[in-house]
């Protein structure tokens, strides 16, 4: 009885010791946010699993809001990092009309929007998820479309269901017809997710998708070409206070850039597949990842 | 082993109190645990009451934030703005009110956790991205996580009050349960005081009442005589002691009990033995002396002018002894006949038995020039011969020691108790207070006794005594003695109660 106690107690102390030898330990707690759908949920467990390896205390607070939203959070300081991406990032933060013509200068553009706040970006994923439409391939066959801009080959008006942002984006309805000079569509809000269901039972023609979406594995949709570029280039990446970077030190911008690295958009997509079609926990996804990549 | 009734009672006693005791103790425990619980079932009801104020607030943030971005009116965000004001104030009275059950206390922890989560992380940025462009924040807010997170908050709120009022029903019948137990706590308590109070009289009467009484019964037995009564000795404690020492007692009181019966019979056998002798002896000494008196009167009659003047006096001398001799033996014979056996009592008018006595001292009477006078008195049952002898023999004593001319003697009579008491009263030479005890004593004469064997008294006791009365003698005022004698009244209706000193002698 004794003895076991004491063998209890002890191996509390090791698994105690394992983790307070990382080179968070000791480090003041890290707060980070995610926006309110899977990938983000995804990426949000990516980096708190393997920063809480490294023994650096995490707060994972999910599902906050669109950028817009998930940004002044940031700023006001609720939240010490989250993931989003470069290009929504020049887009939504920078106000940026222009279309950047790669993903480095849109990295950069979204550098420059975030400094004035002490805002940084950490390295930028492999993986793209930009915005895409989406058909499904009874009407790609009927009005042979390829691109986005042969939507204007559709006769009736189309409807595009996406995010409620959609609809006042410069990469979203405001662009398509700006850069497309698509007349003919319509816009009806969804939650994020839901497009695919609403396209699906045909309530919706076209649908406002993610690049990295697991549905998009199935093959029931047709993702058009973006010839112009409007949706341009959105890569994963973290976005942390500056006094967070400066507080936690170098071991947390390495362990976040280790994950980064490693997150293609092949892997993206399988991973949100095994969310979306598989039902399994963003949690569970995210170990499994980290445990084959060894990071944790 | 020795187990005192001290010990015992102060066990007992102990016992009882400490049975009282832990029936008051657990009475006051029961009592305490029902307050609680009722107090804690009460406690729940204020918790629920501070959640749902709470979680009124928390709607009100939402209605707040939805009605400003909607409108843009800063007049609709104002329930926004007063419950944050007001929100942390009742989320500290909802952590002070909810019950101390982990699951309630983490259920609080998680729905404050979520309210400043949805202050900090939504309605704040919200709020502020509505005032500054109320379009994209219109946009936002239709795909917005808050009403979702109020949602999920009022979710929990209906999970904590489930688990209060599931906490609150349970202190209640755990409260009822405890009164209940309170009260047959009390009820089962009294009825264990009460038994054990009986308990310990029943025991107190059997381990002291009962022996103590046995060693009473016993003492009662001894006064009425029966030396042979013993009490219980057996126990270890101090009733015990009481009996071995009530018997030692009883004991020691029957050895010396026997041994007075036994010198008592020692004394009354050599009596009888020396009355028997006395008897035996005077009846033998009578033959040679009836021999000597015959000679001798037939000496005197038929060779005393024969004799000179001395061989006459010598004569005279033998005649005068052996008519003394004689005398002595007739009143040894006497006295040795009265000491004992049966009295042959009759009911006998007393001055019947003075006359017979006065008619056999009449010659004496009649030389003496005496009076004798007599007073009423009694009839007494006695032996009339022998009583007869007594006043014969106190009568012919005032003769003999009286120098008066006119001897008077008055013989009296007066109750004293339960007892006649005679007095013989004459007017002759007294007596000497020193020798009122000797005369009574056989051959006893006072100083120059003119006459008598002086056994005379020594009988008169002897036949008083045997009655059961007494006999004594005291100086009469203004001369003379009187003699002074009790006999049982009969007609008193008393047994006569026989004192060790009518026994003794």
């Amino acid at each position: 009885m004794l003895l076991g106690s004491c063998g209890g107690s002890a191996d509390k102390n090791a698994a105690t010791t394992t983790r307070a030898s990382g080179p968070g330990a000791g480090k003041p707690p890290i707060t980070i946010g995610t926006k309110n759908f899977p990938e983000a949920y995804l990426l949000g467990q990516l980096y708190t699993q393997a920063l809480r390896a490294k023994g650096f205390t995490v707060n994972l607070k999910t599902d906050i809001g669109a950028t817009e939203l998930i940004y002044r959070a940031l700023t006001s300081k609720s939240l010490d990092m989250y993931p989003d991406y470069t290009g929504v990032i020049d887009a939504v933060i920078g106000n940026d009309q222009t279309n950047p013509r790669s993903a480095s200068e849109t990295y950069r553009n979204a550098q420059r929007a975030v400094a004035p706040e002490n805002i940084v970006l950490l390295d930028r994923a492999p993986f793209t998820d930009r915005d895409a439409i989406a058909v499904k391939p009874e009407l790609a066959t009927r009005y042979k479309l390829e691109s986005v801009e042969d939507l204007a080959r559709v006769p009736a008006a189309v409807t595009v269901g996406g995010p409620p942002e959609f609809r006042t984006r410069e990469q979203g309805m405001v662009g398509l017809d700006k850069e497309y000079g698509l007349t003919n569509l319509r816009f009806r809000p969804y939650r994020i997710g839901e497009q695919y269901e609403q396209l699906d039972k045909g309530r919706i023609d076209a649908a406002d998708v993610f690049t990295t979406d697991g549905q998009l594995s199935r093959g029931g949709y047709v993702v058009l070409k973006d010839p112009k570029g409007l949706f341009g280039f959105q890569n994963g990446v973290p976005l942390v206070r500056k006094d967070v970077v400066d507080r936690e030190g170098q071991a947390f911008v390495t362990t976040v850039n280790a994950v980064s690295a490693l997150l293609t958009t092949t892997e993206m997509r399988r991973m949100n597949a095994a969310m979306t079609l598989a039902s399994r926990s963003p949690a569970g996804v995210a170990e499994e990842f980290l445990r084959n990549h060894h990071l944790i | 082993m020795r187990r005192s009734i001290t010990t015992r009672m102060v066990v007992a006693s102990g016992t009882l109190a400490l049975i009282v005791a832990v029936i008051f103790v657990v009475l006051v425990v029961a009592i305490r645990e029902q307050r609680q619980s009722a107090n804690s079932a009460i406690g729940s009801e204020q918790a629920i009451t501070a959640g749902v104020s709470l979680e009124k607030l928390a709607i009100d943030l939402e209605t707040g934030v939805r009605g400003f971005v909607a409108s843009g009116s800063p007049d609709l965000l104002q329930p926004y703005t007063n419950s944050r004001k007001q929100y942390p104030q009742q989320a500290a009275v909802l952590e002070q009110m909810v019950s101390r059950d982990p699951l309630a206390r983490q259920q609080v922890r998680a729905i404050l956790g979520a309210i400043n989560d949805y202050v900090n992380l939504y309605s704040i940025p919200m709020v502020s991205l509505a005032r500054e462009t109320p379009d994209v924040a219109r946009n936002v807010i239709i795909n917005n996580t808050g009403r979702d997170r109020i949602d999920g908050i009022r979710r929990e709120f209906n999970n904590l009050f489930a688990t209060e009022r599931a906490i609150a029903t349970k202190r209640t019948e755990q409260a009822h349960h405890r009164a209940t137990v309170a009260i047959w706590s009390g009820v089962v308590g009294l009825l264990v005081a009460v038994v054990s109070i009986i308990a310990l009289a029943l025991y107190l009467r059997k381990a002291v009442v009962r022996p103590v009484r046995e060693v009473a019964r016993g003492a009662e037995r001894v006064a009425q005589g029966d030396l042979s009564a013993r009490a219980p000795e057996q126990r270890h404690d101090e009733l015990g002691d009481l009996g071995r020492a009530f018997n030692t007692m009883a004991t020691s009181l029957e050895h010396s009990h026997e041994e007075v019966e036994a010198r008592t019979a020692e004394l009354e056998r050599s009596n009888r033995e020396l009355d028997q002798f006395a008897a035996v002896t005077s009846h033998d000494l009578k033959e040679p002396l009836q021999t000597i008196t015959v000679f001798a009167g037939l000496m005197n009659r038929d060779y005393r002018d024969q004799l000179d003047e001395s061989g006459r006096t010598f004569l005279d001398s033998i005649l005068a002894s052996t008519d003394r001799m004689r005398t002595l033996i007739r009143d040894l014979l006497e006295f040795s006949r009265v000491g004992h056996g049966d009295l042959q009592s009759e009911e006998v008018p007393a001055e019947e038995l003075i006359e017979r006595a006065r008619d056999n001292l009449a010659g004496q009477i009649v030389e003496r020039g005496a009076t004798v006078t007599i007073d009423s008195l009694p009839t007494v049952d006695v032996d009339p011969a022998q009583f007869c002898q007594v006043f014969q023999n106190l009568l012919s004593n005032a003769l003999k020691f009286s120098d008066e001319e006119a001897p008077q003697v008055h013989v009296s009579a007066r109750p004293d108790g339960d007892d006649w008491r005679f007095a013989v009263r004459d007017n002759g030479i007294g007596i000497d207070p020193a020798q009122a005890e000797r005369i009574f004593k056989p051959f006893a004469r006072l100083g120059a006794a003119k006459e008598g064997t002086g056994i005379g008294l020594a009988i008169c006791q002897r036949i008083v005594e045997h009655h059961g009365g007494r006999i004594w003698v005291e100086a009469a005022p203004g001369g003379g003695s009187t003699f002074y004698f009790t006999i049982p009244n009969t007609a008193a209706d008393t047994e006569p109660t026989p004192t060790p000193e009518h026994v003794s002698v």
